[in-house]
């Protein structure tokens, strides 16, 4: 089923550039030039891309907090342009992790003011609330003033936010920033969770390895456009990026026609950079073995969407 | 020459900010043309025939000081307070500079910028009352205001110390800038004022430097020669003595901000 | 539904109230401060206006006058704020959220509401109180039932005022600067200070002020001068009301949009 449908959205923006005390001039930025792309039910789909690429507007004009100079989107079948309204029924949303709160309010008091405000009786938001600190390990911390918050207590309540009206699709915008490993862990495994219970998730990241480990589904934008998009796996293929093999021999000066370097444990390891690795390590091992030596470690290192990432913003 | 260099970074920096927020400047020019004409208009209604443009005058120069008055006084503490709670204070200390330059050169920037409030209202108010004439007396009046409102520096580094000390300065910035603005007679003469009040306002610098610069633009310029220096300076000294103890006391000893 | 959709509604603006009346209550030391300094701006203003009349300075009546004046200050000034707070919403990433809530934004003004209504009530008491301890002022209401119903129908009047004002000064980083202005003009130009303390020159200006009648009503049920008939300043009151309340809805119906359009909601 299709929760999330992007159909060719533009968007310009104005910015000012100040020159020198007093003049400035006006600049239009292509912020969106034409994205396009679908999520299904349960699926987690990751939008990456360098600093301005146009994630955070993308979100915004799903979250209907910004209306596409063209295009159309739709959320649950229901139109961000035409039904603003059943859109923000069906989305919970991260946008900022270090803003969004009311500072001399503690974080369970911000979480039961936006559950009333999802029209939650302060009973039923306060025992929501209080299930939310839990599952994103706010703990006490909930019951400090938001102005105590690090940004780490700043995302996990924005999260928490986000979960209050119990919507059928989330969108993160850079949900475990400033959080640290365990932290970030949990949260990527509460959206995991999230996701088998059927949620869909739209997630933005510069986090690689959280991408590609999260993610069903990936797209790569850059300077308003979709680049490439499929699967972490179906995109490093598309992008045809190499493996590296290494073999390790064990012998201290072996004579093989192939390079090495000593290792890390002090004996002769070989390294290849292949687009096809198991020919390639077939090949070296028969060498290897053919000229009598033992072999010790071997290593298929795949190529990581960090390296697909580099490859598509650098090759623009 | 690194100090120099050190002084115009910053004054280039604040004044570029203080004059991009344009909104700001045109907020802080117009309170004083605001409130005078307001109560000018008030006056005239009440009358029933336009009032005395002197009394105009007296309350637009007047006002122009208060804000001169307040950025001396509060500008280092405002400074050091945004500095700390955006952390661009402890950039600013953890680079080969002494606090006091850092404060000096915010005073400049801050005084330069009240300078140029002074100026656009002082010679509208100026003109209304006395004509072109008034000037001259208008420009001599600069320099008293400010060698006159010397001592609010002791009074801004007393500020700048609770700044750093209290979690919120704000509300009591916003009291003594309510009472000084009372007692010193920017709007009136203080002889309007209940005796205590009056005695209150003449204990303070505030008072010296509105009546002496007020009274150079309205051409009694010799009355300068009469003005309490060693009284009103004595505010400086006890300002700096009042920092110094605060310094070693609370912010050095607390480590508060690695000051 | 309807009935959902009502209680839905009623839930939003207590939360919005109680958030408002929460923060109110823990910025402690702001209150304190403004409740000492504020006999210092009422003797700064009284004084800074009876420069031009020394000679009432000890008229009991004008000063009662002035000092109703200077209650209609405070409560203008502080439901100016609440324009403003609608920028700090935006400033703090705190709007966004709200809209993504389904929540109207006029409702979300109503926390800055509450917070007016506790601070006119508190300072406006007070000025009462220290210019009746001061100088005499005499601030016994004489037609406390119409005073409370004009009273009211300001509140209205000017929640939809700044409803309408806060979108329009949406993209502006520092309003403050508009609302000094409009918090001297709006009250002193409009009857705040009696219009029988003025010239008739004058006063003929005052009564096209539109604000002279949600304004003009409360002074004159205070002190109990009525210019024109109580009820028919009643009827234009609610006309006043009526106005602004159609004004404010289409105003923000179409600001809203081009607030979307253009990403106003943040940019900052």
């Amino acid at each position: 089923m299709r929760m999330l449908q992007v159909n060719e959205i533009y968007k310009e923006y104005k910015t000012r550039e100040r020159k020198g005390l007093f003049n400035s001039s006006y600049r239009t930025v292509k912020a969106l030039d034409g994205v396009s792309f679908e999520v299904e039910k349960g699926e987690i789909f990751s939008l990456v891309g360098p600093n301005g690429a146009g994630k955070t507007t993308t979100i915004k004009i799903i979250a209907t907090l910004l209306i596409p100079d063209k295009g159309e989107a739709y959320v649950n079948g229901y139109s961000v342009i035409k039904e603003p309204k059943k859109v923000r029924e069906n989305l919970g949303i991260v946008l900022y992790a270090n803003k969004g709160f009311y500072s001399r309010l503690t974080g369970i008091e911000n979480l039961v003011y936006y559950g009333r405000l999802y029209g939650m009786s302060k009973q039923e938001a306060l025992r929501r609330a209080k299930e939310l600190v839990d599952s994103v390990s706010l703990g006490k911390d909930a019951y400090r003033t938001v102005d105590e918050y690090s940004l780490g207590m700043m995302a996990k309540l924005s999260i928490a936010k986000c979960l209050i009206n119990d919507a059928p699709i989330l969108l993160f915008d850079e949900p475990t920033i400033g959080l640290d490993p365990i932290s970030a862990r949990k949260i990527r495994n509460l959206i995991k969770e999230l996701a088998e219970k059927g949620k869909t998730v739209l997630l933005t990241s510069h986090n690689m390895w959280e991408v590609e480990n999260l993610s069903n589904r990936v797209a790569i934008i850059n300077k308003g456009k979709i680049v490439i998009s499929g699967s972490p796996w179906e995109v490093k293929n598309k992008l045809k990026l190499k493996h590296m093999i290494e073999v390790e021999v064990l012998n201290d000066n072996p004579k093989l026609d192939l390079d090495f370097k000593i290792g890390e444990r002090g004996f002769p390891v070989i390294k290849v950079i292949s687009e096809k690795p198991t020919e390639d390590l077939l090949r070296i091992v028969d060498e290897i073995r053919t000229k009598g030596y033992e072999i010790g470690n071997i290593k298929i290192i795949e190529p990581s969407l960090e390296e697909a990432f580099a490859k598509v913003v650098e090759e623009k | 020459m690194r100090v120099i260099n050190q002084v115009m970074g910053i004054v280039e920096a604040e004044l570029r900010s203080l004059l991009r927020e344009v909104s700001w400047f045109i907020g802080i020019s117009s309170f004083p043309f605001l409130f005078a004409f307001v109560a000018y208009a008030l006056g005239s209604g009440m009358g029933g025939r336009p009032a005395d443009p002197r009394l105009l005058f007296y309350q637009l120069i007047g006002l122009a000081m208060y804000i001169v008055a307040l950025m001396m006084t509060f500008s280092a503490a405002s400074f050091v307070r945004e500095g700390l709670l955006t952390g661009r204070l402890e950039y600013l200390l953890s680079s080969p500079i002494s606090p006091f330059t850092m404060i000096f050169s915010n005073m400049i920037s801050s005084s330069l910028f009240g300078l140029i409030n002074y100026i656009i209202v002082g010679v509208v108010a100026t003109i209304i009352a006395f004509g072109f004439a008034g000037i001259l007396n208008f420009i001599v009046s600069l320099l008293v205001l400010y060698v006159a409102l010397i001592p609010a520096i002791g009074f801004s580094l007393i500020f700048l110390a609770v700044s750093i000390i209290v979690r919120e300065p704000e509300p009591i910035a916003n009291l003594i800038a309510s009472f000084i603005a009372v007692v010193s007679g920017f709007l009136y003469p203080v002889t309007l004022l209940p005796y205590v009040l009056q005695i209150i306002g003449r204990a303070l610098p505030y008072y010296y430097a509105v009546e002496y610069a007020r009274s150079t633009v309205q051409g009694f310029i010799n009355q300068i020669f009469t003005m309490p220096f060693p009284f009103m300076f004595f505010y400086l000294i006890a300002g700096y003595l009042i920092y110094k103890y605060f310094e070693r006391a609370y912010i050095k000893k607390k480590g508060t901000y690695g000051w | 539904m309807a009935g959902n959709f009502f209680i839905k509604g009623i839930r939003k603006v207590f939360a919005e109230f109680e958030r408002g009346v929460t923060i109110y209550v823990r910025y402690k030391v702001w209150l304190i401060s403004d409740i000492l300094a504020t006999p210092f701006w009422v003797l700064l203003l009284l004084y800074g206006i009876l420069l031009y009349a020394v000679n009432y300075v000890n008229n009991s009546s004008v000063i009662t006058s002035l000092t109703w004046g200077i209650f209609l200050f405070v409560f203008v000034s502080n439901f100016l704020g609440i324009a403003s707070s609608l920028v700090l919403s935006i400033q703090q990433g705190i709007l966004e959220n709200v809209i993504m809530t389904n929540s109207s934004i006029v409702s979300h003004l109503v926390g800055r509401v509450a917070i007016s209504l506790i601070d006119t009530a508190v300072i406006g008491s007070l000025v009462l109180l220290l210019n009746t301890l001061l100088f005499s002022a005499n601030i016994f209401i004489a037609d406390p039932l119409f005073f409370v119903i004009y009273l009211f129908l300001a509140i209205l009047f000017f929640l939809f005022f700044a409803g309408t004002y806060s979108f329009l000064i949406i993209n502006v980083r520092s309003p403050w600067v508009a609302n000094q202005a409009l918090q001297f003009i709006i009250p002193f130009f409009s009857g705040a200070i009696p219009i029988q303390l003025f010239s008739k020159g004058f006063a003929s200006v005052i009564v096209y002020s539109p604000f002279y009648y949600v304004i003009g009503p409360i002074i004159a049920a205070a002190t109990g001068y009525y210019p024109i008939d109580r009820v028919l300043f009643l009827l234009l009151d609610i006309l006043a009301v009526l106005i602004m309340g159609i004004i404010s809805y289409r105003v923000q119906k179409i600001i809203l949009r081009n607030a979307l359009k253009k990403g106003k909601f943040s940019l900052f």
